[in-house]
């Protein structure tokens, strides 16, 4: 029987968080894309929290929705309770945060990409990676799935999360498979390894799921929503849909004993587990060990969605065997009766390495090989999507010959994320935090359009429609500028007047009405930029600073080894990480400004000969 | 090294003690600085290498300090940009002021090199050259930093270290509130933040002032003698400095406490050291006396080990990077004929005797040689690292100062963190320590982060 050929241009692998960006992504610039999942019943499935968002993700999120992606349109449909987080600190911190109902949240990121041209989502299980030719010069030319066909490209995209080699841990109990109910694939992780890709090992873990109708939500502290909730996109206007709550509860001393005592039977302490886990979501054993001080720890009640009782419990993440989750709950205020319907475990799962990659997450081992989200060592839903547009953009610009496009650290979270991951790498699962970003003033979830949208558009990932809306809003902040730097409060002009910390547009608007018809959105922005000019112009200044060294391009395959001075350990590293400018050479952990001088004094030695 | 545009400075000369002293500056503002330190006219050239008088206000107590500089008002210059060099008198604290004064109207302290790198960028040195000045920066840049912490600001890197260490404690305290916003974490309160900061402030100032200090004292390269007692390094240091400073007696071990003289040799006047003999200490004055020699012996510029031409056991060579000599003393009681033939060449040692004066010549030629090699690079001087450090603290003080107003201000406490990062990598600059990983340690370590 002749072997069916599938032609794309772009091939995706896994249709969670960050394979659906990167399909959709390398669609919307007109690459021909297959995205294909082993069931098409999981397509943008939320495998752990039911939540989209926080402090830093909400920011990512902003940032995705800015370049077109799917994932703020999918939460603005979807989200079930809306907060904005840190509101009463500066806009820098202020980062979006919603509740989202699981399964209408899949339904809707499946139903964009079913419905984004250039792009065939398909039930298919890959088999094995095609690739030609040997070492340096080994490239991609496709995938072989189960059944005897072929899907050829020059760009496939590896986003298959915590599926590689997976194995779940409830207490005692060990289960092959990446998440609960599903099984692993096993394949892949060889053949990547045969690529001579480094593996590693990770941990995450996961809480147990309580029937809502068996929590008795008197004893539970309730968490309503924002009552004007704010959208994650800058497409959708309003939020109109009714909201729900979440509740908090807390561990005690009873409880904390109990663990105490089982201690032995957690996989992560008995030995079974000895791969690393995140440091920021401990799971309870982890608290009670290392927080031992503490005789409470908040749990967080949270709906999993509108048609279904299921509530996940944020903050209780473990691996203990099912007898012993059963005790600690009866002990719970308010889930005294809980029943369970899924128990929590940990997971441990494969990864690759990041400094493996270049920073537009192509590998350096094999050309046209992408990988992105869960695979490259992060966590969390946004962290995925962001890497998966960022992967599937460049996959399309590949395929266009175009040069890459990665946002520099100081316009995007996106952009620090990913060169944090290629420069530094990651001992734990990375995940996103504002302190993570040395512009961090900068980087707002408020203008994240005005930092990303006008570019995404020249690159291809932004509509037209988009983009008038950004230079709508644009238009509309110059007239406010105009309006305010003609007027006058205490003879002063009323630009002046604002930057004052107790003065807000509200006072602005009745000393001059003719600001009453500038639209919120744009009042925001002029708002943020008078009362933060000092700081932005700090920031901006440091940013010139590193784009000098950033401008400093350093050739592919430059030997360092040829510079005898350097020291061993720079040669190595710098050898290892092939950091593509001067900025990128200087923020690998060692590297010294000695070493950058010698650098640089060689590149301009090989410029002039 | 990022900032080719930045305007730099530095003491250029590197010998101590010659009559004049030179201070480089090099950068695009270079003119528009002097212009602003210059008290006479400023009438100067346009386009064409110059030398014009020189009228440099210094401040008190120092005042007016008249010489010559040396203009190129045009980028033709040695490192390809608008430069000039002072020619002032060769004195270190003045030399030391004028540089603080170019740093306080918009020059930026040079690092070890940079002046190396600009020529070489301009094409003044091939890469040969620059590499040979760039390679060794490293060791250079850390060793001078060792020596200024502890030479000039004796015993200060200790509070400095503590200092940062309080200050990665605080703003890690703020960067918890600031992200892990859903943690019920107590958060610092203004009150006690303003406190720390106050106290932060304080001891930076404090700091500061040290450095200043000690700064403009002479800092003279150090000349270390290490060896087993009755080695006659004594002996040897009363022979080179020409005075009798140690007190000598054939009594082994006479040498308690390092005792420090100058000498001129070559080019540079030096400060020697001798320390207490390398022996395993028998009492505590000993063992005092020792730890003593080997601090001496940290800060070395040039270090000589010395070895008595009778005794039969060899010294193990230390295994650090301070450039070592190795001295044979006492050759004169050698028999006859294996005092006449000289071992130098052949196997690294430098035969000496204080008595007959003989090798003295050839060891004073040695260690001037090295001391060259050493001393002479832009900005590696120790000078040249206090006048590095003290602006960095300057930045510092600033930033804590400029968070304390936001906190007043009522801003918000990302920016006080804002400024906070800014006075912690200027204090980086200092230590040699970066700090983005530290916060996330310190807060994982402090607070139950789970939700």
């Amino acid at each position: 029987m002749p072997e069916t050929v599938y032609p794309y241009d772009v091939i995706v692998i896994g249709a969670g968080h960050a394979g659906t960006e990167a399909a959709a992504a390398a669609a919307r610039m007109g690459a021909h894309t297959a995205l294909l999942t082993t069931t098409l019943d999981t397509v943008g499935q939320m495998s752990c929290n039911p939540a989209i968002g926080g402090v830093a993700k909400g920011q990512i999120v902003r940032e995705v929705d800015a370049l077109g992606g799917l994932m703020g349109r999918a939460i603005d449909a979807t989200g079930v309770q809306f907060r904005l987080l840190n509101r009463r600190k500066g806009p820098a911190m202020h980062s979006p945060r919603a509740q989202a109902d699981k399964k209408a949240y899949q339904n809707e990121i499946k139903w964009q990409v079913e419905d984004q041209p250039n792009l065939d989502l398909r039930q298919e299980t890959v088999e094995s990676l095609w690739t030609e030719g040997e070492e340096e010069n080994r490239v991609v030319r496709g995938v072989q799935v189960r059944g005897g066909a072929t899907y050829q490209a020059p760009c496939v995209i590896l986003t298959t999360g915590t599926f590689l080699q997976a194995v779940m841990h409830t207490g005692e109990a060990k289960t092959a498979g990446g998440r609960a109910g599903e099984g692993t694939t096993a394949g892949l992780s060889g053949a990547l390894r045969e690529l001579g890709f480094e593996i590693e090992r990770f941990k995450t873990g996961t809480p147990p799921r309580l029937s809502g109708r068996t929590i008795d939500w008197a004893q539970t502290e309730r968490q309503p929503g924002d009552e004007q909730p704010q959208p994650f996109s800058f497409l959708t206007d309003r939020l109109t849909q009714s909201q729900l709550d979440c509740y908090i509860t807390y561990t005690n001393d009873r409880v904390h004993g109990i663990i105490r005592d089982n201690l032995h039977r957690a996989p992560m302490y008995s030995g079974q587990i000895d791969s690393r886990g995140p440091r920021y979501c401990p799971s309870i054993e982890d608290k009670v060990v290392r927080f031992a001080d503490k005789n409470q720890h908040q749990l967080f009640l949270e709906p999993e969605g509108r048609q279904t009782h299921e509530v996940y419990v944020n903050g209780i993440s473990t691996s203990l065997p099912r007898d012993v989750q059963d005790q600690i709950l009866r002990l719970v205020p308010g889930l005294e009766n809980a029943q369970v319907m899924r128990y929590g475990y940990a997971v441990e799962y494969d990864f690759c390495p990041p400094t493996q990659l270049w920073p537009h997450l192509e590998t350096k081992r094999v050309r046209g090989l992408f990988l992105a989200g869960q695979i490259n060592g992060t966590t969390g839903y946004e962290e995925a999507a962001g890497q998966g547009l960022i992967a599937g953009a460049n996959a399309a610009l590949r395929c266009a010959g175009k040069e890459p496009y990665v946002p520099e650290r100081d316009e995007a979270y996106i952009g620090v994320l990913v060169d944090d991951l290629v420069t530094a790498g990651t001992d734990e699962p990375y995940r996103m935090f504002t302190s993570r970003a040395e512009y961090r003033l900068l980087l707002r979830q408020d203008n994240a359009d005005r930092r990303l949208t006008r570019r995404g558009h020249e690159v291809g990932l932004v509509d037209a429609a988009r983009l008038a809306r950004l230079e709508e809003k644009e238009q509309q902040m110059q007239r406010a500028v105009e309006i305010l730097q003609a007027a006058r409060i205490e003879a002063a002009p009323a630009d002046r007047y604002l930057k004052r910390p107790e003065v807000g547009w509200e006072e602005m608007t009745q000393r001059i009405p003719e600001l009453a018809a500038v639209p919120a959105e744009a009042a925001q922005q002029v708002e943020y930029d008078i009362k933060y000019a000092g700081y932005i112009g700090r920031q901006q200044q440091e940013v010139s600073k590193q784009q000098r060294l950033a401008a400093r391009r350093i050739p592919p395959a430059f030997d360092y080894h040829g510079i005898t001075p350097l020291r061993n350990e720079a040669k190595q590293k710098l050898s290892e990480i092939q950091p593509l400018t001067l900025a990128q050479a200087r923020r690998i952990s060692g590297i010294t400004p000695a070493d950058i001088a010698l650098v640089m004094a060689h590149l301009d030695g090989k410029r002039s000969s | 090294m990022s900032d080719i545009e930045d305007t730099i400075c530095a003491v250029a000369s590197a010998a101590v003690g010659a009559a004049q002293g030179i201070v480089r500056i090099s950068g695009p503002d270079s003119l528009r600085i002097l212009r602003s330190v210059q008290r006479g006219q400023t009438d100067w050239p346009q386009r064409a290498p110059r030398r014009v008088p020189l009228e440099m206000d210094l401040g008190s107590p120092l005042g007016t300090v008249h010489g010559s500089a040396l203009l190129w008002p045009t980028p033709r210059s040695y490192t390809g940009q608008v430069a000039a060099e002072l020619h002032l008198p060769g004195c270190l604290p003045l030399l030391d002021a004028a540089v603080e004064r170019l740093i306080a109207s918009g020059a930026r302290p040079a690092r070890p090199g940079e002046f190396t790198l600009r020529a070489f960028l301009a094409g003044r040195l091939d890469l040969t050259q620059a590499e040979a000045v760039l390679g060794v920066i490293d060791a250079d840049d850390r060793r001078s930093l060792d020596t200024a912490l502890e030479q000039l600001a004796g015993g200060l890197s200790g509070p400095l270290g503590r200092l940062r260490a309080d200050l990665l404690d605080l703003l890690s305290h703020l960067e918890a509130g600031l992200d892990f916003v859903e943690e019920d974490i107590q958060f610092i309160a203004p009150e006690e933040l303003d406190a720390a900061l106050c106290d932060a402030q304080r001891q930076l100032q404090t700091i500061r002032g040290q450095l200043s200090r000690r700064t403009s004292s002479a800092d003279l390269p150090l000349v270390v003698l290490r060896g087993k007692p009755n080695a006659g390094k004594s002996r040897l240091m009363n022979v080179l400095s020409g005075a009798s400073a140690a007190i000598v007696t054939d009594v082994a071990g006479t040498t308690r406490d390092p005792v420090h003289w100058q000498a001129n040799l070559g080019r540079h006047r030096v400060q020697l050291a001798d320390t207490a003999g390398i022996e395993a200490g028998r009492d505590s004055i000993e063992r005092r006396a020792q730890t003593a020699g080997v601090q001496t012996d940290r800060r070395a510029a040039v270090r000589l080990i010395c070895q008595d031409a009778l005794d039969p056991a060899p010294q193990a060579p230390p295994t650090d990077a301070t450039p070592t000599l190795f001295v044979r003393t006492k050759c004169d009681l050698l028999a006859a004929d294996d005092a006449a033939k000289d071992h130098s060449a052949s196997d690294g040692w430098i035969d000496t005797s204080s008595l007959s004066g003989q090798g003295i010549d050839r060891l004073r030629e040695a260690i001037a040689e090295l001391l060259d090699r050493v001393l002479h690079r832009d900005a590696g001087s120790v000078a040249g690292t206090a006048a590095r450090c003290a602006a960095s603290l300057d930045e510092a003080i600033a930033a804590v100062e400029e968070a304390r107003s936001v906190l007043h201000g009522g801003g918000g406490e990302e920016l006080v963190a804002a400024e906070m990062r800014l006075a912690l990598s200027a204090i980086g600059e200092v230590t040699g320590e970066v700090y983005t990983d530290d916060i996330l340690d310190r807060i994982f370590s402090r607070f139950c982060i789970g939700k």
